[in-house]
């Protein structure tokens, strides 16, 4: 368990065994009687001073209070689970724990205690039992066993693990779990290796794997935050839109409110912490701060109070400190203990927010007005009703003219049914329409007039709500209605920073694809960017639409943070230095295995990024037409001659149809007009030719190639050119085709550092595997694990491949 | 010392639906009259009992689990790697004996026969205004394997008696299963094992083991 707690076993006690052998009738008397048998812990005490009335001193009289008696008739007080006796009133005794015994027939209970009672001796902090809960306490507990040495070395192997694996962030979790194991192993074999087995063997693990990962820091932080950054995203998403949440919406009684509030900021410092150790003492002191209170809490309590926490803290990596607690630790065995419930816990939460019965609860829109009500129920003719009856009604007002604004006429318009009346926070009925996602009240609201750009109480207009509750069909009407895109509230949020905050990729989209005067990189009342809040909350789509549409990534905001600071994850932060070579410097290295980055340089090793996403949206169709052999399609929008067919792409199958080809002619004629560059690729890097080689397409390669094609391009994230894609998916023919085209590079490394090579002896390709040996791949390149061809096609016990590998290599030696 | 060698770590969780008396069981179980005086903190969602049973050192760890409705589908969190369970009904309530069988059947078809289960029909000071009939009760009950008690958590009738059986039926199960493979079984709950390390051994592995979490 993590901070072991004490326990031995009472029956080798000597203490024990001393009342056991020579008084027996008190153990039967403190069985009858339902006294407490106290043992102090082994080793406290010396045989020679177990005598009768020390043993006496030692049984305690049950009583209802927490004051009793030993049977030597001394007082002692029992609280907090620790006993105060008269004579040392400032120094109590641990219990260190409680047994209840049922042993031949009787039944009675033992406190092992961490010091004798009324024997006075110099307390020795040394002597007492430690529970390591934090980092502080292991490095202590190392030092105390003399192993200060295995410090340095424990740290040189973590940096050097950490320079050789700079790829972790990209390795799938299981092997994170596997490569942080091994190092484990490795750094408790240097603690292990001069020492003889000793009784603390638990506690040293405990202690070096933490301190292990403290010499980690945020590099294993970081690979986690990757691995888990989509689940993040999601569980951000549903958290930030409930932000409002309320105490009583999750029926918490207000009397928590207090607990609740040091809870807050007890747990707020979770990312503090890096070592698990620490984070989860962080969460138990969580639950103290809980516990604290008079009031008996039960799971449900726990589990709400939980939930409101989460919801109300500034946590984006919820999921990924989940994971890393549940999964990276390598010291303890025990799965039912105190920890264990505390990481349930956590765990039980996120689930909850991550479910249905959640989005019922989120705060319920209440309103007494009829008009108000009318929107809710989505009833229009309802409200023409009301406003028009309002209408006529409106005249009978005495105003004191018909536009006068002092406050009597206000009032009266107020509080009447008008378009421009409003609820309690000030929102117009036009912005409670937004609130509640009704794009036909929208609509009609807009068209009697209602003032598009109205604010309530928080300087929120319609647009912020739409793009904060990523309502895109309202948006969408809104900025038809010349909604102010860049309006400002009372944080100096634009409904961009909120859509951003909040996760709303649909809106941030819909922005860009409706306003032209879009101010993107905008600044909040705390310096933020949108594109801060959206690295911050790890959306990673959203960054990426940001970038390409030309967010600035160096703004400081008010604590200095600029957005690649804020970054949690590798995507994030690689997305920002690819769009922002000159970031590059700023920070760690880029990452990217070693022998790869020597020659990375963007521009050429990947394709040619789209510029905004109308050419986004090009490239994926012709993608997209590429995937579906639509041959015509496809030169159609590559802008080729139709030399190669004979199919007349500009005409319909009929002068009226609108099957799905004629309407994407129809419907792209400004797409012909400017032609895709044929080494263009999408968001993840691909290019016509990577597709074209993906799906066996052999004819349109060999015209992509002609047109200048560049075949070594690779894909952002997995790093594999078009030859890799042609192994892994067993293109023969292509692979023929793009060897032969002469500048093709056949022992391309991806992402894994694995070459073409590997793939098709991987997948058992002989033929592949021939074309490729003939063209000079070689084949004792390593991969990133270390693992050469040779070793992994022996392994997989492929002969026929084997058999061509070693001809020839055996060739190369003779050579 | 520090290690726990020869000791049984087990779970239990209790289950039933609200306001039974689940929390008002365990509270009553651990937190006996002694008890009461020296714990501060009334905390009713995980507790630690330590047993000895005629020499064999057992660890309790009692997981109270949410009541409401609403919670209801993060059950497995909970009862995951369960030894034991108990399943609380109320004896003047027929649905929440309903409930009991709805949560037998859950277990049996996630956690299969490696769990211990006893049922417990509470309230029995209410006798007056019983609903359930103790004969179905029984019957049911030894039809799916279970063991049937009648407690009282307000007057501490029968609460210690059926965690103490409880107690004893996952041992005999643990046992059994060490018996039958013993090399294997040391999964979860299982005595706990210092690993020996010599000075020229490599320890062992990390365990890939999962911590009770899939
Ligand atoms: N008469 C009587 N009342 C009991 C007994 N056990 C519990 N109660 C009462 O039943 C009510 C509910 O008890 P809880 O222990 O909170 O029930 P629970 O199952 O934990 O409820 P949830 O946490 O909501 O699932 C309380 O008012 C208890 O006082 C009992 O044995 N007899
Ligand atoms: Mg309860």
């Amino acid at each position: 368990m993590w901070g072991l707690q004490y326990d031995e076993n009472v029956h080798d006690n000597p203490f024990f065994n001393e009342i056991i052998t020579h008084h027996g009738d008190l153990v039967v008397k403190a069985s009858q009687e339902k006294w407490v048998i106290c043992i102090p812990r082994a080793g406290v005490i010396e045989p020679s001073e177990i005598q009768v009335d020390i043993i006496l001193d030692h049984i305690l009289v049950s009583t209802a209070s927490n004051v009793c008696f030993t049977l030597s008739k001394k007082q002692v007080s029992i609280q907090n689970k620790e006993i105060t006796t008269a004579d040392h009133p400032s120094t109590p005794i641990r219990i260190l724990f409680e047994e209840t015994c049922y042993i031949e027939g009787l039944k009675y209970t033992i406190f092992c205690l961490d010091r004798p009672l009324f024997i006075s001796r110099a307390i020795c902090e040394d002597n007492r039992f430690r529970v390591l809960e934090t980092l502080h306490d292991c490095i202590d507990f190392i030092w105390s066993e003399n192993l200060s040495h295995v410090l340095i070395k424990i740290q040189k192997l973590c940096s050097s693990f950490v320079e050789q694996n700079r790829g972790l962030a990209m390795e799938n979790l299981q092997n994170q779990k596997d490569l942080i194991g091994s190092l484990f192993s490795q750094c408790l074999q240097i603690v292990l290796k001069n020492r003889t087995l000793s009784d603390d063997c638990e506690n040293i693990k405990i202690a070096v794997e933490t301190y292990m990962q403290s010499c980690l820091d945020r590099t294993l932080v970081k690979a986690v935050n990757t691995v888990t950054c989509f689940g993040d995203a999601t569980l951000n998403k549903t958290v930030r839109n409930c932000s409002d949440l309320q105490l009583r919406d999750l029926n918490i009684p207000l009397k928590f409110c207090d607990i609740v509030t040091s809870a807050r900021s007890e747990l707020s410092k979770i990312n503090n912490y890096v070592t698990i150790l620490d984070k989860v003492n962080c969460l138990k002191l969580t639950f103290n701060h809980l516990y604290s209170t008079s009031i008996c809490l039960t799971s449900d309590d726990i589990l709400q109070i939980l939930v409101f926490l989460i919801v109300k803290l500034n946590i984006s990596n919820w999921t990924s400190n989940l994971v890393y607690l549940t999964h990276f630790q390598f010291s303890s065995l025990n799965v039912s203990n105190e920890t264990n419930f505390l990481i349930t816990s956590l765990e039980a939460a996120l689930e909850f927010i991550k479910s249905d019965e959640f989005n019922k609860i989120k705060s319920s829109q209440q309103t007494e007005n009829p008009v108000f009500q009318s929107i809710i129920t989505n009833d229009l003719t309802q409200l023409q009703d009301l406003l028009k009856y309002k209408k006529s009604k409106k005249s009978d007002a005495n105003l004191c003219h018909p536009l006068c604004d002092c406050e009597r006429c206000t009032k009266s318009i107020g509080s009447s049914h008008n378009v421009t009346m409003f609820n309690e926070k000030g929102q117009s009925l036009l912005t409670y329409a937004t609130t509640v996602d009704r794009p036909e009240m929208v609509e009609f609201l807009i068209s009697i007039g209602a003032e598009v750009n109205s604010c309530d109480y928080f300087g929120k207009t319609s647009l912020h709500y739409a793009c904060a509750k990523g309502y895109q069909d309202v948006l969408l009407i809104l900025m038809n209605c010349k909604a102010d895109v860049n309006a400002k509230d009372h944080d100096g949020n634009t409904p961009l920073h909120v859509a951003c905050n909040n996760g709303h990729e649909n809106c941030v989209k819909a922005l860009f694809y409706t306003s032209k005067t879009l101010d993107i990189n905008c600044i909040n009342k705390y310096g933020d960017t949108p594109l801060h809040l959206a690295i911050k909350w790890n959306y990673v789509g959203i960054v990426r639409s940001l970038l390409e549409n030309h967010a600035v990534a160096n703004v400081p905001n008010k604590k200095s943070q600029q957005p690649l600071h804020l970054a949690q994850n590798y995507y994030t932060e690689r997305l920002l230095k690819q769009f922002n070579a000159h970031l590059d410097s700023l920070d760690e290295p880029e990452f990217t295995h070693p022998s790869a980055s020597t020659k990375s340089s963007h521009c050429k090793d990947h394709g040619i990024r789209a510029k905004g996403v109308e050419q986004l949206k090009k490239i994926d169709l012709l993608l997209k037409a590429i995937e579906n052999n639509d041959f015509p399609l496809t030169c159609f929008y590559l802008g080729f001659p139709n030399g190669s067919t004979t199919y007349d792409f500009q005409s319909k199958c009929h002068p009226l149809c609108n099957c799905e080809k004629c309407d994407d002619l129809e419907g792209s004629p400004d797409v012909v007009v400017e032609r895709i560059n044929v080494n263009t690729c999408n968001i993840d890097g691909f290019t016509p030719l990577h597709f074209a080689a993906k799906y066996g397409r052999t004819e349109l390669l060999r015209i992509l190639l002609d047109s200048q094609a560049l075949p070594n391009l690779k894909t952002y994230k997995t790093l594999q050119t078009p030859l890799h894609l042609a192994c892994i998916y067993r293109r023969l023919l292509v692979v023929k085709e793009l060897v032969k085209c002469g500048n093709c590079e056949v022992d391309t490394q991806d992402y894994k550092g694995n070459t073409p090579l590997y793939y098709a002896c991987v997948k058992n390709d002989v033929k592949i595997v021939e074309v490729l040996l003939s063209n000079g791949a070689s084949c004792d390149v390593k991969n990133y694990q270390g693992t050469s061809i040779i070793k992994e096609v022996q392994e997989k016990t492929l002969f026929g491949i084997s058999s061509l590998l070693k001809k020839e290599s055996e060739e190369n030696d003779f050579l | 010392m520090a290690s726990n060698s020869g000791s049984y770590n087990f779970k239990v969780v209790l289950l039933g639906e609200g306001c039974v008396g689940k929390t008002s069981l365990v509270l009553r179980y651990v937190e006996d009259k002694f008890n009461t005086n020296h714990v501060s903190t009334v905390q009713a969602s995980f507790l630690n009992k330590k047993l000895n049973i005629d020499g064999k050192r057992i660890n309790l760890a009692i997981w109270d689990t949410a009541g409401q409705e609403k919670f209801h589908a993060l059950g497995p969190i909970y009862y995951r790697s369960s030894n034991g369970a108990v399943l609380v009904y109320d004896i003047t309530d027929e649905d929440s004996f309903q409930k009991v069988k709805s949560w037998v059947k859950e277990l049996r078809k996630m956690l299969g026969a490696d769990i211990c289960l006893v049922i417990a029909g509470n309230k029995t000071d209410l006798e007056k205004n019983r609903h359930v009939s103790l004969e179905d009760a029984e019957n049911y009950a030894s039809k799916v394997g279970a063991i049937h008690f009648q407690t009282s958590a307000k007057l501490n009738k029968g609460v210690e008696d059926m965690f103490l059986t409880l107690t004893q039926k996952m041992l005999e199960t643990v046992e059994e299963k060490e018996a039958q493979n013993a090399p294997l079984s040391r999964q979860n709950s299982q005595r706990r094992n210092v690993v020996v390390v010599d000075d020229d051994q490599v320890p062992p592995p990390p365990t890939r083991q999962c911590c009770g979490n899939s």
